[in-house]
């Protein structure tokens, strides 16, 4: 075996893998995939690997592919981190309430991982015996049902955020009333994320309640 | 109500945007930050980066060039120290010795994370193993400055002893980054399957990830050896 040998069993391999390339990335731009398909020959045992991941080809199509509920969450997440991010600069309350933030941080990375529970029933569902679709439906049914509670909830949560900044401008007692409101969607949210905490963290050190005013 | 944010200069009408808190505004900062910084100083950014299945790619190409326009400088300087004329020989050799290893390496590191039941999927273990070379190659280019100098004080001794220095130690940070890469990566994996923020790995976890890191430190370390025995890039 001489080291020409190698060589070309490099090259030929390194051809495959760029029409491997460019087999999969067929819905992006035509230069793009000649450049990806250029270096999967240069470099094929490290862009091979990458190129036929699982997540990669439809990736490409990710943006487009998204469901609504995905991208819902999406801009709710971003809308809430947003109004607390302005309430806490411009109330004490809100710059206070260090804890709670990360109730909802873990809510929201719970919220997540139940979209993407749903997405994969629906993917079951889509090819489930008939004995149980619709058992399976219903399930489907009740989680989706559960998640869009979820996210008006959150929905809900930045727009007080948003109205606790402006309520001083008026009759003093409003931001009193807009805190109190905050706090019971906030409590509610973090009785959503207990009740659905997985088994291992009930070792984990109890968390306290949500302050009240 | 207080208002938290620094004093608003009377030059500047106000607006919601020039009321970020400084911290607040230095973390939002890095989202933007180039592979190289990423590289040097945060091992949690290029974890985001390994996880984010559109921007893997550009991690596997940018760290290959990485470590080829580092190792070849470090072989150049390192022959021109040496005083000898014919450097790119070497500096291509010396790059193309290192990608073959690590490309050797990623077989039996893929196996053993089969056998220590801590399966890495294929992308992100290439990724994350050529993102700590990278971490590697860059202090090891950073490295070839002294080398030079102490090789022209002294080619008998201080030469050779910086020349090892700086593999050792370049081989101590890569293996310290595949450790961090591979823990937060199993850490990072382990918060968004159980929906908490605030998980962290196992006792046994985080032990198989340990010994998968070693492991991988160890099959690199080797077939690096091996290529710099068979190719005598450096001699």
């Amino acid at each position: 075996m001489t080291a020409l040998w190698i060589l070309e069993a490099y090259v030929v391999l390194g051809a495959v893998s760029a029409v491997i390339v460019l087999v999969r990335r067929r819905g992006g731009a035509f230069q793009a995939r000649v450049g990806q398909a250029l270096v999967a020959l240069v470099l094929w045992p490290f862009v091979l690997p990458v190129a036929l991941a699982p997540g990669q080809a439809a990736g490409c199509a990710l943006p487009e592919g998204r469901s609504e509920r995905a991208r819902r969450l999406d801009e709710v997440a971003g809308r809430l981190e947003e109004c607390w991010r302005q309430a806490s600069v411009e109330s004490t309350w809100a710059a206070e309430q260090g804890r709670e933030h990360q109730v909802l941080d873990r809510f929201i990375l719970r919220l997540r991982s139940q979209l993407r529970r749903i997405e994969e029933m629906e993917a079951a569902l889509a090819a489930a015996p008939a004995s149980v679709k619709e058992r399976l439906t219903r399930l489907h049914e009740h989680a989706v049902a559960e998640l869009e509670h979820s996210i008006s909830l959150v929905e809900d949560l930045a727009a007080q955020l948003t109205l606790l900044r402006f309520s001083d401008l008026g009759n003093p007692s409003a931001a009193r009333v807009e805190r109190s409101h905050i706090e019971e969607l906030l409590l509610r949210i973090e009785s959503l994320a207990e009740a659905s905490q997985p088994a291992g963290s009930e070792a984990a050190p109890a968390t306290g309640t949500v302050a009240r005013a | 109500m207080k208002a938290l944010s620094e004093p608003l200069s009377p030059f500047v009408p106000w607006s919601s945007e020039d009321r970020i808190p400084l911290k607040e505004a230095e973390a939002s900062a890095p989202a933007g930050q180039p592979l190289l910084v990423d590289l040097l100083r945060d091992p949690a950014a290029v974890t985001e980066r390994l996880l984010d299945p559109q921007r893997v790619q550009s991690v596997v190409v940018g760290s290959v060039g990485i470590i080829a326009a580092c190792t070849s400088f470090f072989a150049a300087a390192a022959t021109v120290a040496r005083g000898k004329d014919a450097w790119w020989g070497s500096a291509g050799l010396t790059s193309l010795n290192v990608l073959m290893s690590l490309a050797a390496s990623l077989g039996p590191i893929y196996a053993t994370s089969i056998l220590l039941a801590a399966r890495v999927p294929l992308a992100r273990l290439v990724a994350a193993l050529l993102a700590s070379a990278a971490t590697g190659s860059l202090l090891l280019a950073g490295l070839a400055s002294p080398l030079y100098l102490l090789t022209r004080l002294n080619s008998e001794w201080a030469g050779p002893l910086m020349l090892t220095s700086a593999f050792l130690l370049a081989g101590s940070a890569a293996g310290a980054r595949i450790h961090r890469l591979l823990s937060l990566m199993a850490e990072q994996v382990t918060r968004k399957a159980l929906g908490d923020s605030a998980a962290t790995l196992s006792g046994e976890d985080a032990f198989r990830v340990g010994i998968l890191a070693r492991i991988s430190w160890m099959v690199l370390a080797f077939t690096l050896a091996l290529g710099f025995w068979a190719f005598n890039a450096l001699g």
